[in-house]
């Protein structure tokens, strides 16, 4: 890997593409909820679809109505589902590939909603997966489709590729610059958006913005991928020299604020999500920064640091305790976890 | 508020309302508003890209869609369409929409494959098939019966490769 992708990693950290489907011979899914064959339906759509992944690789799937809360709060947590699925819970199911790189969500707002993950920042190689499964579908299963609109999809903000390509962008310095106002203008224009990825509300927990396209129609798969690739090319080169200018002019105090969450993180005896966050934001962007001494690259440590983030949220916890924990015996499973694994990463201060 | 058919505004609830897709970290919202309570809101309409107008409520006529009857003042409230063939029916009252919410009215990405149609019947019997084999696959496996899952895994093989084309596998 080049230098270049490297430093790029450290701030585009995963990569993703969703694909929305539907089927030409049945409701969309906010209208199949309504129909009195509803669940023999949904069940035919979910066949149908497991029938022709099943042939590619290893899917499990989910039957959402048959989840419990914590499970489906589990996937939920981990992107692997979204809560507009849960709430069509009567007719809803996922297929989710083992390593999780790959999910299929069915009758969520459409039939089918694919997307491929991956850590690190490949749109093109993400494309090529979900474009994969996509055209092994649609050999066999007729798609809602039309010249003009393009894949037809329960709400027109999706037409025509029905494509949404997403890089999630770790923004310390912008965003804590108070820079982030201005861009969203800027990336308007081009077609994208960005939003804060937090859970509730609009704010972006641990500095994370997703960047994505918002026009899905009268530009091909190729054209979006650039436009978002253009963006993030931007967005990078902004973030790293902001990195650089906040080391010049925070200098010592930037150091100590990073050094005080790789102390609280190491030493502590509780602590709750949201501090956590926070906390573990400072010690990424202290890795971006150069501060730690590691056998790992820098994006390499981010990626686990990132992994552990999504570990430690509540759902997540309770998954590893194997027991359903109140939120202060969560908040000491999440210190005593988290201690260990920053350890493990092989960070020293 | 609804008076005879009529949207007022939720804010000011006097004047006639449009309805907008405006987009949150939770997801969409729907924001039934009068355009001058939306612009002192949101500012100016088309520069706010998180917001998306889906058009006057006003004037529609009850027309519904012949397979899933859907109608456009559904869509105008719920900002969603009932089945692939809303599209065609309601093309025209669409279009305006489209082009806002998209800028453009043409597609430009792939297309599906070809001939899906024919294989179709086809694929859904073998996928009740298949189903019903994977589950008695399942049983054979955790009953310990190897004999059994071992016949069963063949004939599964052998749709998984039909489900291919057979080309594929």
């Amino acid at each position: 890997m080049n230098e270049k992708l490297v430093s790029y990693e450290c701030v585009a950290v995963s990569s993703r593409i969703r694909l929305a489907r539907n089927f030409a011979d049945y409701p969309f899914p906010d209208r199949l909820l309504k129909s009195p064959h509803a669940k023999e339906q949904a069940s035919e759509i979910v066949r149908l679809i497991a029938a022709e992944l099943n042939t590619l690789e290893e899917f499990d799937l989910y039957d959402i109505g048959t989840l419990t809360d914590e499970r489906a709060a589990y996937l939920v947590e981990r992107n692997l589902i979204s809560r507009d699925l849960v709430r069509h819970s009567a007719i809803s199911a996922a297929l989710i590939t083992p390593d999780e790189s790959i999910s299929v969500m069915i009758n969520e707002e459409d039939h089918i909603r694919a997307q491929y993950f991956m850590k690190g920042y490949d749109l093109k190689k993400a494309y090529e997966r979900i474009t994969g499964i996509d055209d092994v579908i649609s050999e066999s299963i007729p798609f809602a489709f039309d010249k003009t609109f393009g894949y037809l999809t329960a709400c027109p903000t999706n037409l025509g590729t029905g494509m949404r390509a997403s890089v999630m962008l770790f923004l310390p310095a912008v965003s804590r610059r108070g820079l982030m106002k201005g861009i969203a203008p800027e990336l308007n224009r081009l077609g994208l958006t960005v939003r804060g990825t937090s859970g509730e509300g609009s704010g972006a927990e641990g500095d994370l913005f997703q960047i994505s396209n918002e026009v899905t129609l009268g530009l091909s798969e190729g054209e979006i991928l650039s436009a978002v690739e253009k963006a993030v090319r931007i967005m990078v080169e902004f973030e790293l020299k902001e990195r650089d200018r906040m080391k010049v002019e925070e200098g010592v105090s930037l150091r100590d604020r990073v050094m005080r969450a790789y102390g609280v993180l190491t030493n502590c005896c509780m602590i709750d999500m949201q501090e956590f966050m926070k906390r573990a934001a400072d010690i990424k962007l202290g890795v971006a920064l150069g501060y730690f001494e590691s056998e790992n690259p820098p994006e390499e440590t981010i990626a686990t640091l990132d992994d552990l983030i999504v570990a430690m949220r509540p759902a997540n916890i309770m998954r590893l305790s194997g027991a359903p924990l109140s939120e202060q015996e969560q908040s000491v499973y999440r210190a005593e976890y988290a201690k260990k694994a920053i350890r493990s990463a092989g960070l020293f201060a | 508020m609804d008076r005879g058919g009529e949207m007022l505004c939720s804010n000011c609830g006097k004047n006639p309302a449009q309805v907008y897709a405006k987009r949150t970290a939770e997801g969409e919202k729907r924001l039934f508003l009068c355009p001058a309570c939306y612009k002192s809101l949101y500012g100016e309409g088309a520069d706010d890209f998180f917001t998306t107008f889906l058009g006057s409520v006003e004037g529609e006529k009850r027309r519904a869609c012949p397979t899933c009857g859907a109608t456009m003042e559904e869509f105008r409230h719920t900002g969603l369409l009932g089945c692939a063939d809303c599209y065609r029916v309601f093309r025209e009252e669409l279009a305006p929409t489209v082009r806002f919410i998209q800028g453009r009215l043409y597609h430009a990405g792939k297309s599906p494959s070809e001939g899906a149609e024919e294989k179709y019947d086809e694929v859904r019997a073998l996928a009740y098939e298949q189903e019903a084999l994977r589950e008695r696959l399942k049983t054979a496996r955790d009953a310990g019966d190897e004999t059994a899952a071992k016949a069963l895994k063949f004939r599964l093989d052998a749709i998984n490769r039909e489900l291919n084309g057979g080309d594929r596998s």
